[in-house]
């Protein structure tokens, strides 16, 4: 019995690395520190990475926030190591380079390091009028198709936040099953 | 530390490794405060804007910081953040409106703030523009009543409720706040009536209802034509005023119960151990430290409820059917921590969930009681501004209720009777009486306790005087009353006539400190005058006539006193000082008492003289008064049963003027807009599941 609480103790008190990714202006930076904040903050383009410790009921996640634009995008692989959810936000006003999300998202889910890796989508700035909806994005990237990853799709809007608790929900969920 | 930098927006100070963060909503006011138009660079600036939580201290600061001239330079945008916020209430997005909601509070307190020497027109212009002033103005108050209205979020409309205290209290003068002026012609009287009438929404927003009602009943109330006044003096909605009569009900009552609670405190206390043991001298010191902040905003609606609305009176002798029934439906509790509300009344709306607990004489209480309650408490102390307003504005309400003929009509009801507790100041010559043992009565008896009670306990160097003019007409008023309608009242008047006989003694033996600041004979003549007219048609209105004989005897047994305020005025009116006139008024109202005392007093003696008794008994006084009546020849005095209406108009309006303004700074000072914690505002407002 101790022993075994031992071990789970050890195991609860981990991290879990999170990484953020999605194509430039999507609101991943937003999204972060409306996690580790409660604020909206004042953005601009990603160089790089921010990081950022989330804790959540005593479940602590590192979340990385890495940089969307298109030069960018090829050195999202590096930190894929020991990933265990991968977050994809998507701006749903955004129909042109919807495809573009898609092509990315499967080149991820390809990759060895992310063979475990839980997949949460955010179809953000859902506040504006005439953008896609949550089934619509599904659609677009073929979510059903995804048959070795566990995934959600959550509608939000980073701005008032709404959305948000419910996505980080799910990965709670998951990390329950485990 | 993000707390910490909150109000610069600041959310992380740069470190070596971080880079800092602001808080975007913070940039983006930046933008407005700068003179380009902010929405040439980023389209989406007003969409954006709304969405996030308001930063109220920074934007209200910045709008603080910055002096007329430059915020001049910077009106466009101030005229545009202030029409999109108005826009933004019509929006779906219940996220939207909240902070719309908001940002016009900040925008409207900001601008007041820095601009207290420049007129209400430049703070229009500053905030909308001229020319799209009455528009804009028009929108707004359209969203404000269609929000109010809607089967909505409560917390949605709180906060509507809350701008619209936030509006009319953000100047000291009410009447000096030109915004108002679009309040008057976009009228949302009738949002107000329907928040009242409805129980879900008056037990929530009632008190504030109430209290914006009150206040703009008073906007340039003697000058122009208040459209709130005219309306409010014809409801005649049942459901509506008895839902106003509630709110103030249940206001004062959580008053009383506060009193209550802090006066069983205090006598358990440590400190009125120790007065038990030395004796009780300082019993009346301790007292003066309880007490609980009036409420004279509350108090002012009732006023205009009684002094407007006739068919308002009939709500005072309504009994309470929440708080006295058993049976009072489970209401499902408000959603509990939702109010995002910051005001703090003293008495808030938070009573009106939970009920009142059941005292001796709750079950059976109306607004009246409670009101008089309340008046008992507040009229103890006229010593500071506040209680001295209460006090007045308690004993003005009851001139109203003493002139009118419904009013009269049930407080007289001899099938309507109360047993009403009222407070009584613990004096050093006197227990407290049990509570208990009070018979029931009808309420005008009451009303006439609480004349003795103040009369007796206010007789002191700095004399209310014009609370005293106040309490007597209250008093010739009820007796004008039972006169003309003959109703004889089984009341202990001679508990009356021996705190009147007494207030002529103080106003004797302090004559010329008192001179010195007030005509007293107008007092005195007042007092005269109430013997008189139990003199002249007490065998109308007496019980019985054995109370006509105790008069008599009183009047005989305290003939001193009348003869020395004879030889008083005598005086003063037959030297030629500025009192003359004043006083020889008083000569010749004492003519009867005289003829009394003249007539009595040698039938008395020589009684005694007969019958070897040095100290007669009463009942041997009254002997002799009965037996000789019929010799006794009284003048008839005219004019004893007539009055001079109450007028507010003239006389009143300087005390309105000066009451308005302190209950102003006092809703305003209380009403602390919170900025919605994240948490409270999506689990409540978020359209996303």
């Amino acid at each position: 019995g101790i022993l075994f609480t031992r071990i789970w103790r050890l195991f609860n008190h981990q991290e879990h690395k999170v990484i953020i990714v999605g194509l430039d202006n999507a609101g991943k930076t937003t999204i972060l520190y409306q996690f580790s904040m409660n604020e909206v903050v004042h953005t601009s383009p990603t160089i790089g990475s921010n990081v950022e410790e989330i804790v959540i009921n005593n479940t602590r996640f590192l979340m990385w926030d890495i940089g969307g634009q298109e030069s960018l995008r090829s050195s999202w692989n590096t930190y894929y190591t020991n990933t265990e959810f991968v977050i994809v936000v998507v701006d749903s006003t955004d129909r042109e380079r919807i495809s573009v999300t898609r092509e990315e998202l499967y080149k991820m889910l390809a990759h060895e390091d992310l063979r475990k890796a839980g997949l949460l989508i955010f179809a953000n700035k859902q506040d504006v009028k005439e953008c896609m909806t949550v089934a619509e994005i599904s659609q677009f990237l073929k979510l059903t198709s995804i048959k070795d990853h566990q995934w959600h799709i959550q509608a939000c809007c980073a701005l008032t936040g709404e959305g948000l608790c419910q996505g980080l929900e799910w990965m709670m969920s998951r990390l329950k099953i485990r | 530390m993000a707390q910490v930098e909150k109000r610069g927006g600041l959310l992380r100070k740069s470190s070596a490794s971080k880079k800092p963060l602001k808080e975007k909503v913070v940039l983006m006011y930046d933008e407005i405060f700068m003179t380009e138009d902010p929405s040439k660079c980023s389209p989406r600036f007003w969409e954006e804007l709304f969405l996030m939580k308001v930063n109220l201290e920074y934007l209200e600061g910045k709008l603080e910081s910055l002096d007329g001239e430059e915020l001049m330079k910077i009106k466009d945008n101030i005229n545009c953040l202030f029409q999109h916020c108005i826009q933004a209430l019509g929006e779906e997005h219940p996220i939207r409106v909240v902070n719309a909601l908001q940002t016009l509070c900040a925008l409207i307190r900001g601008v007041h703030q820095k601009n207290k020497s420049t007129s209400g027109f430049d703070i229009i212009n500053m905030l909308m523009g001229f020319d799209k002033a009455e528009l804009c103005m028009k929108n707004l108050m359209e969203s404000l009543d269609s929000l109010l209205c809607a089967e909505g979020s409560e917390s949605l409309k709180s906060l509507c409720l809350k701008l619209l205290l936030c509006l009319v209290t953000v100047t000291d003068n009410i009447s000096q706040n030109t915004i108002l002026e679009y309040v008057m012609i976009n009228s949302i009287f009738e949002a107000i009536l329907q928040i009242l009438s409805h129980p879900p929404s008056r037990r929530e927003h009632g008190y504030d209802a109430v209290v914006l009602l009150a206040l703009l009943v008073n906007y340039r109330k003697y000058e122009s034509v208040n459209p709130y006044i005219v309306k409010l003096s014809i409801v005649d909605d049942e459901a509506t005023l008895n839902g106003m009569g509630l709110v103030i009900a249940q206001a004062l009552s959580e008053y009383n119960r506060q009193y209550k609670d802090k006066e069983e405190e205090h006598q358990s206390g440590f400190f009125s151990a120790l007065t038990n043991m030395v004796g009780s001298m300082f019993i009346a010191d301790a007292h003066e430290k309880i007490s609980v902040q009036t409420n004279e905003a509350i108090l002012l609606a009732l006023y205009e409820a009684v002094h407007l609305n006739r068919n308002f009176i009939t709500v005072l002798a309504q009994s309470h059917p929440e708080m006295g029934l058993v049976t009072t439906p489970v209401s499902p509790a408000p959603t509990t921590p939702v109010t995002p509300l910051g005001t703090t009344p003293p008495s808030s709306d938070v009573i009106s969930s939970v009920e009142l607990p059941l005292d001796a004489d709750v079950q059976t209480s109306n607004l009246l009681i409670t009101f008089l309650k309340y008046s008992s408490i507040v009229m103890q102390d006229t010593k500071d501004e506040h209680r001295l307003h209460s006090g007045k504005l308690c004993l003005i309400i009851l001139t109203c209720i003493a002139e009118d003929q419904y009013a009269n009509a049930f407080l007289h009801d001899d099938n309507m009777n109360f047993r009403v507790n009222l407070h009584r100041m613990p004096m050093r010559h006197r227990k407290k009486a049990a509570d208990k043992n009070l018979p029931c009565r009808p309420l005008v008896c009451a009303v006439l306790d609480l004349m003795v009670e103040f009369i007796v306990t206010h007789m002191m160097k700095e004399f209310p005087m014009d609370l005293y003019i106040r309490c007597i007409q209250v008093v010739h008023k009820l007796l004008c009353y039972q006169k003309k309608c003959r109703v004889r009242l089984h009341y202990t008047w001679r508990e009356l006539w021996s705190a009147l006989i007494n207030l002529l003694k103080f106003l004797m033996s302090n004559e010329t400190v008192l001179l010195a600041k007030h005509n007293i004979f107008t007092l005195a003549l007042m007092i005269v005058n109430l013997f008189n007219m139990f003199i002249t048609y007490g065998d109308t209105f007496l019980p019985t006539p054995s109370s006509y004989d105790e008069l008599y005897y009183e009047i005989i047994r305290m003939h001193q006193s009348f003869d020395n305020l004879y030889s008083m005025v005598l005086r003063l009116s037959t030297n030629a000082g500025q009192w003359k006139e004043a006083a020889s008024k008083v000569t010749h109202a004492l003519v009867n008492i005289r003829a009394i005392i003249n007539h009595f007093n040698p039938k008395i003696e020589s009684y005694a003289a007969v019958n070897h008794i040095s100290q007669l008994s009463e009942e041997q006084v009254l002997e002799v008064v009965r037996a000789n009546y019929d010799t006794l020849t009284l003048k008839l005095q005219d004019g004893l049963d007539q009055y001079e209406r109450y007028s507010e108009q003239h006389k009143e309006a300087a005390f309105f003027k000066e009451l308005v303004r302190s209950i102003s700074t006092n809703v305003r000072r209380n009403l602390a807009f919170h900025t919605l914690s994240q948490e409270v505002l999506l689990k409540e407002f978020s359209t996303i599941s």
